[in-house]
């Protein structure tokens, strides 16, 4: 394991992994990822970090203490200032790698921490990550990977129309990408709403540009770009929905305010919204019972 | 239009000033207390934070003493600040308080709203009166920061306990009187030599300690439990490194037209934190790290729970402190914290320091 490098499967995973894998492996570097999340690396993770951050920066630590377990001697930690132009995604992202370099023993690891910054838009930020690579191979080889990544990267296509379906009901599903993507965090969620034949939206189903705009039509600019797309996401699709879910994170900055406005909006539409806070404590049985009531009040709703 | 604000320690006084200036009739709310907390948390999201409470119960108190109209300031994140007048703004909405919000911010982010806001603010006497205003609130807050400066090296020295704090109020009181450029110089003057009275000249401070971390609960006394007075009665000279004269420098004067760098920051830091990560998070460590090295005996770093920022930097202090083996205490304020836990643990820290130092700070 000494010569792998290893990725934690989280934050930033559910984010850029397409990419970053792709990148990496055009340049010949070997990967690992840590393993899906479970009950030990949410612990581990838990016991370790500082007490206020929040639940999904827990989660990271525990991948990153898991790999080092598993021998692993350098970490990928990327640190994201932003990725998209006058956007942040919040402070934990901008001091990850100095964040995580503390819990690590100083001896024997290293940090492979690529500079993400769009705020000057993207090709400032291309030339980071390519500058980056060239510790791998030559600028040429870097800026080839990058091209190659950049052609890896899923694109959401999925228009809403195209997605109306036969389900009964509609519901959109908001939270950050790294709560929704994570099964473990989210209780399988998806797998819950689907089996209930709800049709779900998500955010990334809708094209960013889309999103922008409809986000564009608030009073104030969201500067954290999770938040202004989920409430990009709400203005879009308020109408055609059923029901808001949102799923936040316990001692998330952004979404402890996101979260409210996205509530109020609901509220004002008359549209009924459930709101669920996840920490290392959240149980199956309350979370199942608070989705399948919810779920309920949706049907009879509809039956009027 | 009556217009209010929020509190931030002793801010009040150029803010008030600076609106009266321009013709306003001002509404300072009252100092925070346990009803302004509980107004705030009623009201405000639960998982907020600590700031945005607060500041929602001033304004609904505010608004009972008649304001019609709350200045906040704005801002491009990525800490939560620069999102909490929208917040507000929905709240005081839903509570039907037809409170109105006027935001003051970097002027692209939205110039239409701005202009309307800013026009606002100089409808009653112009912007001839501009100038002026600036002047007198600059003044009365380099005042207020140079008294409450002279009342930290005051508090462990003085002869009875207390005698500091009335007299800092009391020089406060004045300097908000004081209307014009000569009388605020006059009322920063007799407030010093106030305050050196009730200090015993054979008296020494038994420890410097520094206090960094969030601005506002480093200034806002009620929300950090008076924790300057309560280390000044241990014995403690404080060593303030947040300023706000410092901040409008920095991030009003020299960042509106882009000459603000964080790269001395950024030096002192280096080893630890690599850039800015939004708030005073790395003023937090930077500032840490170059007191340890001039040999401050001890650092408190306070922030309110779950502010992001300084999280990152409290996960950074212990390294800092074992490089520099500094003792670093991190206090974490929400609307539980209790005033007894509070103080054992800052009367163990200083205990703790000096027995280190080899010297006893009381008793």
């Amino acid at each position: 394991m000494n010569h792998f490098i290893g990725i934690p499967r989280g934050l930033d995973f559910y984010l850029h992994y397409p990419f970053w894998q792709s990148f990496l492996a055009a340049l010949g570097v070997p990967t690992i990822v840590s393993p899906p999340t479970n009950r030990r690396i949410v612990d581990l993770g838990a016991a370790h970090a500082v007490d206020g951050c929040c639940l999904p920066l827990k989660v990271y630590l525990g991948h990153v203490l898991t790999l080092a377990e598993q021998g692993v001697k350098t970490f990928f930690v990327p640190q994201i200032i932003s990725i998209v132009r006058r956007e942040y995604i919040c402070p934990y992202f901008l001091g990850l790698p100095d964040f995580v370099a503390h819990y690590l023993p100083k001896a024997g690891t290293s940090i492979l921490s690529p500079v993400v910054d769009a705020r000057r838009g993207e090709l400032a930020a291309a030339k980071k990550i390519i500058a980056f690579g060239t510790r791998f191979g030559s600028w040429l080889q870097s800026a080839h990977a990058y091209h190659t990544a950049r052609a890896a990267v899923p694109k959401a296509t999925v228009r809403l129309d195209q997605n109306r379906g036969s389900a009964e009901l509609k519901v959109l599903l908001l939270g950050h990408r790294y709560l929704l993507g994570d099964s473990f965090l989210n209780q399988g969620i998806r797998d819950k709403l689907q089996e209930a034949a709800v049709e779900v939206i998500t955010a990334d189903q809708i094209p960013d540009t889309i999103l922008s705009r409809a986000a564009g039509k608030l009073p104030k600019r969201v500067f954290w770009t999770s938040g202004r797309q989920s409430l990009g996401a709400l203005e879009r699709c308020l109408e055609d929905v059923d029901g808001v879910i949102t799923l936040a994170a316990f001692a998330c900055g952004p979404d402890s305010l996101i979260s409210d406005v996205i509530q109020r909006r609901a509220r004002q539409a008359g549209v009924p919204s459930l709101l669920i806070y996840v920490d290392e404590h959240t149980g199956q049985a309350g979370f199942g019972t608070r989705i399948e009531a919810f779920m309920d009040m949706l049907v009879r709703r509809k039956a009027k | 239009m009556k217009i209010t604000f929020p509190h931030m320690g002793s801010i009040y006084i150029p803010g008030e000033a600076f609106l009266q200036e321009l013709g306003h009739e001002v509404v300072v709310p009252p100092l925070a207390t346990q009803r302004t907390l509980e107004l705030g948390c009623k009201h405000a999201p639960e998982v907020a934070c600590l700031p945005l409470k607060v500041m929602i119960g001033g304004f609904l108190e505010a608004l009972a003493l008649g304001a019609d109209t709350v200045l906040m300031i704005g801002g491009t994140g990525p800490c939560r600040l620069g999102y909490y007048a929208e917040v507000q703004r929905q709240i005081l909405e839903e509570l039907g308080t037809g409170l109105d919000i006027l935001v003051l911010e970097q002027p692209f982010e939205n110039p239409r709203r701005i202009t309307q806001d800013v026009r606002r603010l100089l409808n009653r006497k112009g912007i001839k009166a501009l100038p002026r205003a600036l002047r007198v609130a600059w003044e009365k807050l380099k005042a207020c920061e140079a008294l409450e400066e002279t009342a930290l090296a005051v508090r462990p020295r003085e002869r009875h306990r207390g005698l500091a704090r009335l007299a800092l109020a009391e020089a406060l009181g004045n300097l908000r009187q004081a209307d014009t450029i000569r009388t605020i110089q006059r009322a920063v003057q007799d407030g010093q030599a106030a305050l050196w009275e009730v200090a015993d000249p054979h008296k020494e401070a038994m420890l410097h300690i520094a206090v960094v971390g969030e601005i506002y609960t480093v200034l806002e006394p009620f929300v950090n439990l008076q924790l300057e007075e309560r280390l000044g009665q241990l014995g403690v000279e404080v060593i303030r490194t947040i300023s706000v004269v410092q901040w409008v420098k920095d991030h009003v004067i020299k960042g509106s037209v882009g000459l603000y760098k964080t790269t001395r920051l950024e030096r002192s830091a280096a080893g630890y934190l690599r850039g800015c990560i939004g708030g005073h998070g790395l003023e937090t460590v930077a500032r840490t790290n170059d007191l340890g090295k001039q040999g401050v005996d001890g650092v408190v770093q306070i922030l309110p729970f779950t502010c992001m920022p300084e999280v990152v930097a409290q996960a950074i202090l212990p390294a800092v402190s074992q490089d520099l083996d500094l003792p670093i205490l991190s206090l974490v304020v929400d609307e539980h914290t209790g005033e007894a836990g509070f103080q054992t643990r800052l009367e163990a820290f200083v205990d703790l320091i000096s027995r280190r130092e080899g010297t006893c700070a009381h008793g």
